[in-house]
């Protein structure tokens, strides 16, 4: 029995919960991927069970669509696909303990991942776990929601509170406290208004289904000043940075984990550039966002991609490299569907990090990442240029294909890890890929996108 | 299992200048607000232009940051299976920049001096 990986018999013991580590061995790699196989056949009608009912649907998440494509997974969406031609990898693998870092293979690992629901968030200085935490409503809370969004169904204005329903529902805790003052992003004007005109105009409606805790005076609308500032500020945040932007920048960048995320600059075969985020899961492969790669609606294949590891403001730990190599799979490429927007980068042969570093990846249950702690961090466009920057949020929703999380993020962090950390071992459950108003989201690494990053892994050498 | 509509989407391409109108190159441009979208940042080449795509219809309001300004926001409506242009327009932050002192965005379905009609996305 290989070491460092659960055995198949403890796998099916785990409901088929499947992680696996960097630097484990040639034999170990075989036997996890076959039992992932087998696990992909049973999850369908189990733990994957088609759950959409938390965030927006998987159709609906997608930012490259086509009008009247149903965007369910079928028959082929995995199957990889390159821009160059690929030479069949073989089937001996040289692991040697190489990549990896420090996610090797150890027994229990899984298991504790699976079973010990938490994690934690980064060791990053200024990062304030307690923002962290969700906040949750009590009971007489949500019928209070309820009762609202009941009572303006019954008004007639649905169309309106349709468009408002998931910002107030992401409100709630704001709606209800009251107390709860959002600061420190300075905002644009124009959507501002907007967010001012709309909360003016459902302030009385909110007046009547809010406790009034407050005692100062209050307007026409039932609600005083200072409560409709901070119902605008928390909803104009939310229309951005999810929340209060607590987000921290990484400096330096040149230590474990912080060095395997790299910056891309992304050039398309149209000639246009993009910013987007990856990270390293082998010796020269870089895990990232499908559309980093294959950008639909801009030529398709990315012509080149300039990556940088762990830049760091000014400073540069690691020289950047032009990669031309790149992979997907075709339900991204030819499908455009958002459940299978990931892809990686090969990087030159020759090229090589300093020291072996990569991060894990692994396929967890709902359970385990739901009650995880999950880290995201990556290289955000609205921060100054080439500052690497975490956030970390509990609480996430994951759905047969997706997770959805309240993480921070911004265009430019696509293809940035997301990650469990248990026992001081780093796990990436999820590639991120979309911005949203209710919630960010990311590509889950589901037993067929696990058997891909695994078969790119070992062609980049691992 | 029911069969869910994919939602609609079409695209952006912008163009980065200063207030008096000369391009940015090498600015990063994303959304800061709107609907669910791929959250990836364009670049403008050596014309201050860029193309976002891949975006939901709805409202957006899109951000513009290079070295040397201060942020520049632009509101754009993004109609389905058509290109919109937009204009950022940006203050530069350093003495003896050739910025007028404001800052302004506009946004057209097409028909701007740097396009004709919409375009199919």
């Amino acid at each position: 029995m290989p070491t460092g990986i659960m055995s198949p018999k403890k796998v099916t013991a785990l409901q088929q919960t499947f992680a696996r580590y960097g630097a484990s061995a040639n034999g170990e790699s075989e036997s996890v991927i076959d039992d992932t196989k087998k696990a992909e056949a049973g999850q369908e009608s189990t733990e994957y069970g088609g759950d959409e009912t938390g965030g927006e649907s998987d159709a609906e998440a997608g930012g490259e669509s086509t009008e009247g494509q149903e965007e369910t997974e079928a028959s082929g969406d995995h199957t990889p696909v390159s821009n160059v031609s690929v030479q069949s990898s073989s089937s001996s693998r040289d692991d040697g303990g190489e990549a990896g870092g420090d996610e090797s293979a150890q027994e229990g690992i899984l298991g504790d991942i699976v079973s010990g629901i938490g994690g934690l968030f980064e060791n990053v200085e200024g990062w304030d776990e307690s923002a962290a935490q969700p906040q949750e409503s009590t009971a007489e809370t949500e019928a209070r929601i309820d009762a609202f969004f009941a009572s303006n169904s019954e008004t007639g204005n649905q169309e309106f509170f349709g468009a408002l329903i998931p910002v107030f529902k992401a409100l709630a805790p704001v709606l209800i406290n009251l107390v709860t003052k959002q600061g420190g992003k300075i905002l644009q004007g124009a959507i501002r208004q907007r967010v001012r005109q709309r909360v003016l105009t459902t302030a009385p409606t909110l007046a009547r289904v809010l406790p009034k805790e407050s005692s100062a005076e209050t307007g026409e609308s039932g609600l005083t000043e200072a409560d409709i500032e901070s119902l605008v500020e928390a909803a104009t945040a939310l229309e951005s940075v999810i929340g209060h932007d607590d987000r921290v920048q990484i400096t330096p960048t040149n230590k474990v984990p912080w060095n395997r995320i790299c910056l891309l600059r992304i050039r398309s075969s149209l000639g246009s550039y993009y910013y987007g985020t990856g990270f390293l899961i082998g010796k020269r492969t870089i895990a990232t966002a499908g559309h980093c790669v294959y950008m639909h609606g801009a030529g398709g294949w990315a012509s080149s991609i300039e990556v940088t590891p762990a830049p760091d403001d000014g400073a540069m730990p690691y020289p950047k490299t032009t990669a031309t190599s790149f992979r997907s799979v075709r339900g991204w490429t030819v499908g455009k569907k958002r459940i299978c927007d990931y892809g990686c980068i090969i990087m030159p042969q020759g090229w090589h990090m300093p020291q072996p570093n990569a991060f894990a990846y692994g396929v967890l249950s709902d359970m385990a990442i739901q009650g995880a702690k999950l880290n995201l961090a990556g290289y955000p466009a609205d921060k100054p240029r080439n500052t690497m920057w975490y956030h970390g949020r509990s609480g996430a929703k994951a759905t047969k294909n997706v997770i959805y999380y309240s993480n921070d993020s911004f265009g430019g962090q696509s293809g940035s890890p997301v990650w469990v950390k248990k026992n001081g071992k780093r796990t990436v459950v999820g590639i991120h890929t979309n911005g949203g108003t209710t919630a960010n989201s990311a590509t889950r690494v589901t037993p067929a996108v696990f058997a891909n990053l695994d078969a790119w892994r070992t062609e980049g050498g691992v | 299992m029911p069969t869910r509509q994919r939602a609609a989407t079409g695209s952006v391409r912008g163009y980065v200048v200063t207030t008096s109108g000369q391009p940015i190159e090498d600015a990063m441009v994303a959304v800061e607000s709107g609907p669910t979208r791929p959250d990836i940042a364009a670049g403008t080449g050596p014309d201050g232009c860029f193309i976002l795509g891949g975006l939901r219809v709805g409202l957006y309001m899109l951000r513009a940051d290079a070295e040397g300004f201060t942020p520049g926001f632009a509101d754009v409506q993004i109609v389905a299976n058509m290109r919109v242009d937009v204009r950022i327009q940006m203050i530069g932050t350093s003495r003896g920049s050739d910025d007028d002192g404001f800052e302004s965005a506009s946004s057209e379905l097409g028909g701007d001096e740097h396009s004709g009609d919409g375009y199919e996305d």
